[in-house]
């Protein structure tokens, strides 16, 4: 998934960014409101990670104006506001979750999961594909009953995939799905990863659309 | 109560006062008209005395002259037609005081009053003696003393016997104007008294009387500084969460990455892990003292009904997805689509997210935890129940347990503090914390119910 995060701190900023992108999922980092409304305005990202008390205002009027001009990309909240009128407010404005600090990172990876999952219409963390079963929430994949690994990367190709099974994704999509933002890559690096998903689920789950893209057989 | 209460009341004050003034005045006032009426009476009396026997006399002398030959006294003949119960009785006398005429009524012998022009008076009659012919006759003309008495007794009681019905119903007139007249007061005091509750705007009433306008002014001054102190009280406390929450959040999550960063079997792992498990007591903690810090600074009151039906359900959602707790939660609201209280919805989810939380850390890991509410009519205001499986607790010990750092035992997981902080804010609400144990119509268990502070006029 491609994530932007907006938080003002820097230490806790880095932590969850290191967090996420260990878990596989390409972050972008902005610490002030201005520069993330525009970057929401030139890139698509699959869910923004959204402190409320910025340097520069407050994060619930972002939220307001990305939902005004009818940009839905999934919304969590990561606030030191843990009051629930707080939390009213914020969901009220168009939130999908509501993370209080302290927490736990591991909490927090659920619960973009789930909200990831609730976007791609299929709140079920499992999946049956074929002979493939898969976890999503503990990103566990099963081959005719046998549980096989993958890497972060390549369990983030493959999320882009299992969260909209039947559509077909370009390379693009799925290049954002891998790298950070302005991150160099090269110009065969989805095939690369295509192919190992391939090797260990198997050739007929991943179908190549000549000239488009890449879909997953539903 | 109610006798002290009547006793401090300005309407009796009031009402005792100007009736006590009113009754003493009215009856020196009465006494003062019988002074002079009974003065005015005795000259009305005396005057008629004298006019009789002026009457009389001539009369007598030519009947005298005319019957003098006979044995005396003689007695004038009265028509039969007047009754003889008249009150004036005469006597014709000569100057050595033999009685030559008498009227009927007089009696046998003289009477006592001296041969002497003028008034005298002994204890049963009023007399007026009057001369005539050279001083050789003299009419003496008795009046009963009882009949000017008896005369007199009637006119006291007559000016009396108004003042029976009167004063009582003065006293009802001087009610209903004092009561009138105060309105305004009851006015201010029914403003001031919803002011207490939450309601921090000024008053405004233009129309009070002058003299209650410099109050009003006093009022809304400090009405104006409390929700200062307030506001200050409830910012302080938001922006205290805000610069505490943030650097342990940071803290923690870079101790997390540290130790999913460190290799399996690292010397230092155990280290990161007793580090992020104080992080995690410290975050509890300063969770705690917050809370603390915003029911002290008094954010539970509001001044209408809330809806605190999204607070519950939010509360009851975190626990019912935190892996610690899954499946552990047991909700049964029905017949309760809404749950009205007034408190502030803030402070209702402290309270609730503490009695959830303290009952499930006291209770086994498998052992389900029931919620529900009761009451919620006009007449029973709305109460959450929070009940676990736990055994029973010492009535000694359950007493105590709103006392700060107060646990049933001292080597429990919580802070001693969650029940302290409910039971500070449903008091400052006006609503009760009250725990029970066993649980009702349980043999164990431990069951915390909030009862929720309903409206003033009619219950939530």
């Amino acid at each position: 998934m491609r994530i932007l995060l907006i938080e003002d701190e820097q230490s806790l900023a880095q932590a969850i960014k290191d967090h996420l992108m260990a878990q596989g999922e390409a972050v972008d980092w902005l610490p002030a409101l201005a520069d993330a409304e525009d970057t929401l305005r030139s890139t698509r990202y699959d869910i923004i990670l959204l402190d409320l008390n910025l340097p520069d205002g407050n994060g619930i009027t972002l939220l307001q104006n990305i939902r005004k001009r009818g940009d839905v990309t999934p919304c969590v909240i990561l606030t030191a506001q843990d009051q629930i009128s707080d939390r009213i407010k914020g969901l009220n404005a168009g939130a999908d979750d509501y993370l209080v600090k302290p927490f736990d990172l591991g909490e927090m990876i659920a619960r973009l999961a789930a909200v990831s999952r609730r976007y791609s219409g299929n709140p079920n963390p499992l999946m049956e594909i074929g002979n493939l079963e898969i976890d999503q929430a503990n990103r566990l994949v099963f081959v005719s009953g046998r549980q096989i690994d993958l890497t972060a990367r390549e369990w983030a190709v493959f999320d882009q995939l299992l969260r909209r099974p039947g559509a077909i994704l370009s390379k693009r999509q799925l290049e954002d799905a891998l790298y950070e933002f302005g991150a160099e890559i090269e110009s065969n690096t989805v095939e690369v990863y295509i192919s190992r998903l391939r090797k260990k689920i198997g050739p007929e789950p991943i179908r190549t659309v000549r000239g488009v893209g890449y879909r997953l057989e539903g | 109560m109610r006798i002290l209460k009547m006793k401090n009341s300005l309407i009796i004050a009031i009402v005792t006062r100007v009736t006590v003034v009113m009754t003493l005045t009215w009856l020196l006032g009465c006494a003062l008209a019988l002074l002079v009426m009974q003065d005015e009476m005795g000259e009305a009396f005396d005057s008629g005395l004298q006019q009789t026997a002026h009457r009389i006399l001539p009369l007598a002398v030519d009947y005298l002259f005319e019957h003098g030959d006979g044995p005396a006294p003689h007695r004038m003949p009265v028509t039969n037609s007047v009754p003889n119960d008249e009150f004036v009785a005469y006597q014709i006398r000569d100057a050595k005081g033999a009685v030559l005429v008498q009227s009927f009524e007089a009696g046998i012998g003289a009477f006592s009053a001296p041969l002497k022009p003028g008034f005298f008076e002994d204890d049963k009659f009023r007399y007026y003696t009057e001369t005539t012919i050279s001083d050789s006759l003299f009419i003496q003309v008795a009046e009963p003393v009882a009949h000017r008495h008896e005369a007199l007794r009637e006119s006291i009681s007559a000016i009396i016997a108004p003042l029976v019905v009167l004063i009582p119903l003065s006293i009802i007139g001087i009610w209903w104007s004092v009561r009138r007249g105060l309105r305004p007061v009851t006015l201010l005091q029914e403003d001031i008294r919803n002011r207490g509750s939450g309601n921090m705007m000024p008053i405004d009433r233009p129309e009070l009387p002058d003299e209650l306008h410099p109050i009003v002014i006093a009022v809304n001054n400090l009405l104006a500084r409390l929700k200062s102190a307030l506001t200050a009280e409830r910012n302080f406390a938001a922006n205290s969460a805000h610069e505490l929450r943030t650097p342990i959040a940071a803290a923690l999550a870079q101790t997390q990455r540290l130790r999913a960063e460190m290799p399996a079997q690292d010397a230092n792992t155990a280290r990161a892990e007793h580090i992020e498990t104080s992080l995690h007591r410290l975050k509890r903690l300063s969770e705690k003292l917050l809370q603390l810090s915003r029911a002290e600074a008094g954010v539970a009151v509001v001044g209408d009904l809330q809806d605190l039906s999204p607070a519950l359900l939010l509360v009851i959602e975190d626990f019912s997805r935190d892996p610690r707790y899954i499946h552990r939660i047991a909700v049964d609201f029905t017949g309760h689509d809404t749950l009205l209280g007034k408190i502030d919805i803030d402070a209702f989810a402290i309270c609730l997210r503490n009695v959830i939380e303290n009952a499930l850390i006291h209770s086994n890991d498998d052992d389900p935890v029931r919620i529900w509410a009761s009451g919620g009519t006009e007449a029973i205001p709305a109460s959450i129940h929070v009940a676990n499986q736990s055994p029973v607790v010492p009535p000694r010990i359950l007493a105590k347990l709103t006392e700060r750092f107060e646990r049933n035992n001292p080597s429990s997981k919580g802070s001693g503090l969650g029940l302290a902080i409910v039971d500070t804010i449903m008091q400052q609400a006006g609503g009760k914390l009250v725990l029970l144990s066993p649980a009702h119509n349980r043999d164990s268990g431990f069951e915390a119910v909030l009862q929720l502070p309903g409206d003033d006029n009619s219950a939530a």
